[in-house]
């Protein structure tokens, strides 16, 4: 999110301010986003069949068996979820983002099969996810 | 070369069942409690980062004292887990936390005055006259020190 502002009324120095006025453009960020989406995939050996809630289940376990208690409490959402290849979009608030990552990637078994997850697309807007310009095709 | 920083972190054991007994409290199992607790408060990313600095430096069965030395910067970890413990070897009891310092000197400082401020509330439990008289000794010879060290300071 950036603001444009015309103001410039902390810099100091007489006319020759005014001179340099709309020379250039003040640019003030409010931070960043309140949230973070990540596009997931959730990759198995062999064939396994997981409904949404172990999937659920199976990202907390990730981020609780890496950073604990401290950050598993932290509203993790899985806003969408296909079964056939196990794809997710994931939410977080974006000061747990990096952590949630980091313990998506540690993740290596789920009742002793192994897997791991694929992080397709990351975005802290939602409709950026609807396309993938890796998946593009010119024909 | 860079100094190595640490925090100890001084705690009171305080037993659930209050009864004034001396009990058999080692530093492992001290210890043991602590990073069992930073396990499912902080996961592996926590035991991670604190297993080559964590250690638990003076146990004072008597007083029931713990100092735990912790890496500076993590011993903040250390310090929220403390707050989950409910049970330290085969006993029921917790951890109070009394200072945090950044040398096991200042801490002793802290916990000579600490002992110092609680010895008043032991007189009034005292149950006979010998007992009575030996504290009120105690008291009255780091009172006239303190008297001696305020003299010397004033010149």
């Amino acid at each position: 999110m950036y603001w444009l502002s015309s103001d410039n009324s902390d810099t100091t120095g007489g006319d020759c301010e005014k001179e340099e006025r709309g020379m250039y453009e003040k640019h003030v960020s409010k931070g960043h986003l309140p949230y973070c989406y990540l596009k997931v995939r959730l990759d198995f050996e062999d064939d396994a069949d997981i409904d949404i809630i172990i999937f659920k289940h199976i990202v907390i376990q990730a981020v609780q068996s890496l950073f604990g208690e401290a950050v598993s409490c932290t509203p993790i959402d899985v806003l969408k979820y296909r079964q056939t290849n196990r794809e997710a979009i994931l939410r977080v608030s974006s000061s747990y983002f990096t952590k949630l990552w980091a313990s998506l990637t540690w993740y290596s078994s789920y009742n002793e099969q192994s897997c791991a997850f694929r992080v397709l697309q990351v975005s802290s807007h939602l409709m950026a996810l609807a396309a993938n310009s890796r998946q593009l095709s010119l024909a | 070369m860079v100094r190595h920083k640490n925090r100890y972190i001084l705690c009171e054991i305080i037993y659930t069942d209050n009864k004034r007994i001396e009990r058999h409290m080692t530093d492992y199992m001290v210890y043991g409690a602590v990073i069992s607790a930073l396990q499912t408060a902080h996961g592996d990313f926590g035991i991670g980062s604190l297993q080559s600095s964590l250690c638990v430096k003076y146990v004072n069965p008597i007083t029931s004292m713990v100092l735990i030395r912790a890496r500076r910067g993590a011993h903040k970890m250390v310090q929220s887990a403390l707050y989950f413990i409910k049970k330290i070897g085969q006993y029921e009891a917790f951890f109070r936390t009394l200072h945090l310092g950044g040398t096991i000197r200042s801490c002793c400082k802290f916990l000579i005055k600490h002992h110092k401020q609680k010895l008043p509330k032991l007189l009034s439990e005292c149950k006979d006259e010998e007992e009575r008289r030996k504290v009120q000794e105690i008291i009255s010879s780091y009172s006239d020190e303190y008297k001696k060290e305020q003299l010397i300071a004033s010149f």
